[in-house]
């Protein structure tokens, strides 16, 4: 029964978008979409066969595994049905041919943004994201820098998507003849209890391929080794609820004029670290800060950055994971014209707290991504990007033979179709 | 004989007389026409700077209003990228106003302003209906989801207004007469929000328009935006 109610509850995304059709049929509601379809020639130098992507099945940490390859990499579509002059329904629909679910949302909640006077209030109630970061503020929530996101937001991409509400307040500043803005930021929510396992196991990685709701990640399979009779399955299932706990986030956005903006936000999942499910997905209680910032020094010329540093534990220290985890990144951007350039520095770690056998964690790297694009008309735009990425990942010890330390690049021409 | 000369010498009097009046009247139409006045206005700020942008506004007193009523203009406010354009937009009483968004995103403007209380809903590229504004005062634009967007619009019961230029002047044709001038723009102090200077107009005339009080401070830094603005 349980479990049948918690199948329901994972579809709200599916009855969201249905009630947002059949009101707009009811209604007089206005329905609004933007889309975005992303394709690319690539050529990826891993330097083993054995690195081939999580997405394969394999222990690498950049998204595709062929050394040539024409993909598909995504086609988002934003949607957005106004109810009411308060209400509306906001969902994202991906489509991508890699990975576990190829159609889902990476989005879809009510949202409620009532005119005011004063302070401004806006409230989401469904599956959304944080708003943690600067980085991902494109159709879609890609980014309009760089082709794969940072380490932090294609890890946020993949495993936060909770479902709960969240209460945005913000005094705007030029209302108030003021050049500072204030917002405030208090979400509770279900469905994040194992965030942090693709961290723990596979490690960051540089992508951008978001998560679905209720989707599988799968990843290589670093279970075989351990001497059980039934080891854990090798996927986390991202929506997953094990113990009923409400989790919650609570963050603060500063803006000076439209030129500079920083977000702090702490998250804390309040998962119970000994529960788990028939399926063997654990709880993770997993908490960390973020920080972030946006600041232009010219129209022109814009600096980035984001810093993320938390834990996680599931189960005891002799038998679980108990992990600590950070990573920060520092992004340049120039744009001259309809030409964009961008540089990104990620740098990430995984500390291994626990005493498990069999079960390493620890892993650090660092990654650079330069980008170019060029708006060649107002929907397609052209671009080639370059992600270096060095990695050293303890559990890739466990097969005989394969080494931590492995370095991959991923060299990208890109084409993005908006409409 | 004589009755039919008499008769014929009043009546040919008559003619020319009536002619010579109708004559004078046309010409006193022609004069008062003729007898607009070039009124020169600069706005200088507290430190003897020019103020741009100033709604500049001129209420006749003393003539009737059918002498100098006109059907007023229909304006626009556009939103483009993301902004209000003009910031500040003056309309005489009972203008239609339209609100085109040239952008290709939504746009919610409102407005909680006592002299017109409104709210728009507008897709991308969108053009919607003017919007007739029927009542004197102030109404401040807001947009529900870019909320850095701020426009101004000063509704005045007067077809005889201007904005500066960028060295603080307007200029206006005024024919002569009593006027109640007033300045608008959202960065001026109470003391001179509230002015209502007394202006007599017999001449081409230069006023100066000294300003009692600091400008407050500009956010037109808010301006400075493009597409890849997280909101």
């Amino acid at each position: 029964m349980y479990l049948k109610v918690r199948m329901k509850i994972k579809n709200l995304p599916y009855i969201i978008t249905s009630l947002a059709l059949i009101a707009s049929i009811n209604v007089a509601a206005e329905i609004s979409t933007k889309s975005l379809v992303e394709a690319s020639l690539r050529i990826n130098n891993n330097e083993t066969d054995w690195l081939k992507s999580w997405l394969d099945k394999g222990v690498g940490v950049h998204r595709y595994s062929d050394d040539f390859q024409l993909t598909l990499d995504q086609v988002l579509t934003e949607v957005n049905v106004d109810i009411s002059t308060d209400f509306s329904i906001i969902s994202t629909i991906q489509y991508t041919p890699d990975g576990d679910s190829k159609l889902g949302f990476n989005e879809a909640y009510i949202n409620y943004q009532p005119l005011s006077q004063g302070l401004k209030h806006q409230v989401k109630v469904g599956y959304f994201y944080p708003q943690f970061s600067l980085e991902n503020s494109d159709i879609g929530w890609t980014s309009p820098y760089t082709f794969n996101f940072s380490a932090i937001n294609s890890w946020v991409g993949e495993e936060i998507k909770p479902l709960g509400f969240e209460w945005q307040f913000k005094r705007p500043g030029r209302k108030y003849n003021s050049n500072f803005s204030y917002t405030g930021v208090i979400s509770a929510y279900v469905q994040n209890d194992g965030v942090a396992s693709l961290l723990a196991w596979r490690g960051w990685a540089i992508h951008n391929r978001q998560s679905v709701v209720g989707e599988k990640v799968h990843f290589a399979n670093y279970f075989q080794f351990q001497p059980v009779e039934n080891p854990n399955p090798s996927y986390v299932d991202i929506n997953d609820e094990t113990d009923g706990r409400v989790g919650y986030y609570v963050g603060g956005h500063v803006q000076y004029q439209r030129s500079t903006d920083v977000r702090v936000y702490y998250y804390d999942n309040k998962a119970d670290p000994f529960s788990i499910e028939t399926d063997m997905q654990y709880g993770w209680r997993t908490r960390f800060i973020s920080a972030s910032f946006l600041h232009k020094l010219t129209p022109q010329f814009r600096l980035l950055g984001q810093y993320m540093s938390g834990d996680t534990e599931m189960g005891d220290r002799q038998n679980g994971v108990h992990n600590d985890f950070s990573s920060w990144y520092l992004l340049a951007h120039y744009k001259l014209n309809k030409h964009r350039a961008s540089i990104r520095y990620d740098k990430f770690s995984v500390t291994d707290n626990d005493v498990t056998p069999y079960d390493p964690n620890e892993s650090k790297g660092n990654s650079v991504t330069a980008s170019y694009r060029y708006q060649a008309s107002k929907s397609l735009q052209i671009g080639a990007e370059i992600t270096i990425t060095k990695s050293e990942n303890k559990n890739r010890e466990l097969w005989s033979g394969w080494q931590a330390k492995q370095d991959q690049a991923s060299y990208s021409f890109t084409t993005q179709y908006r409409f | 004989m004589s009755d039919f000369i008499g008769v014929f010498m009043r009546f040919t009097f008559f003619s020319v007389l009536l002619s010579f009046s109708t004559l004078l009247l046309v010409s006193s139409f022609s004069v008062s026409a003729a007898t607009s006045h070039k009124v020169d206005i600069l706005v200088l700020s507290t430190e003897h700077q020019s103020v741009p942008n100033v709604g500049i506004s001129l209420i006749p007193t003393n003539i009737p209003k059918t002498g100098y009523a006109t059907a007023p203009e229909p304006q626009v406010v556009q939103q483009i990228d993301t902004q209000f354009s003009p910031h500040i937009l003056m309309a005489q009483m009972g203008a239609e106003i339209s609100f085109p968004n040239a952008d290709n995103v939504k746009h919610h403007v409102y407005s909680f302003s006592e002299a017109k209380k409104f709210e728009l809903r507008l897709y991308k590229e969108e053009k919607p209906e003017p919007i007739p504004f029927d009542k004197a005062g102030t109404v401040t634009l807001g947009c529900n989801i870019h909320d850095w967007m701020l426009g101004y619009v000063y509704v005045v019961d007067t077809p005889y207004f201007a904005k500066t230029n960028e060295s603080g002047f307007v200029q206006l044709e005024l024919p002569a007469g009593d006027y109640e001038l007033r300045l608008h723009n959202p960065l001026l102090q109470f003391e001179d929000s509230e002015l209502i200077k007394t202006v007599k107009i017999t001449d081409n005339k230069n006023i100066t328009m000294s300003l009692k009080q600091p400008l407050l401070r500009a956010t037109d830094g808010f301006d400075e935006g493009d597409e890849f603005d997280a909101y």
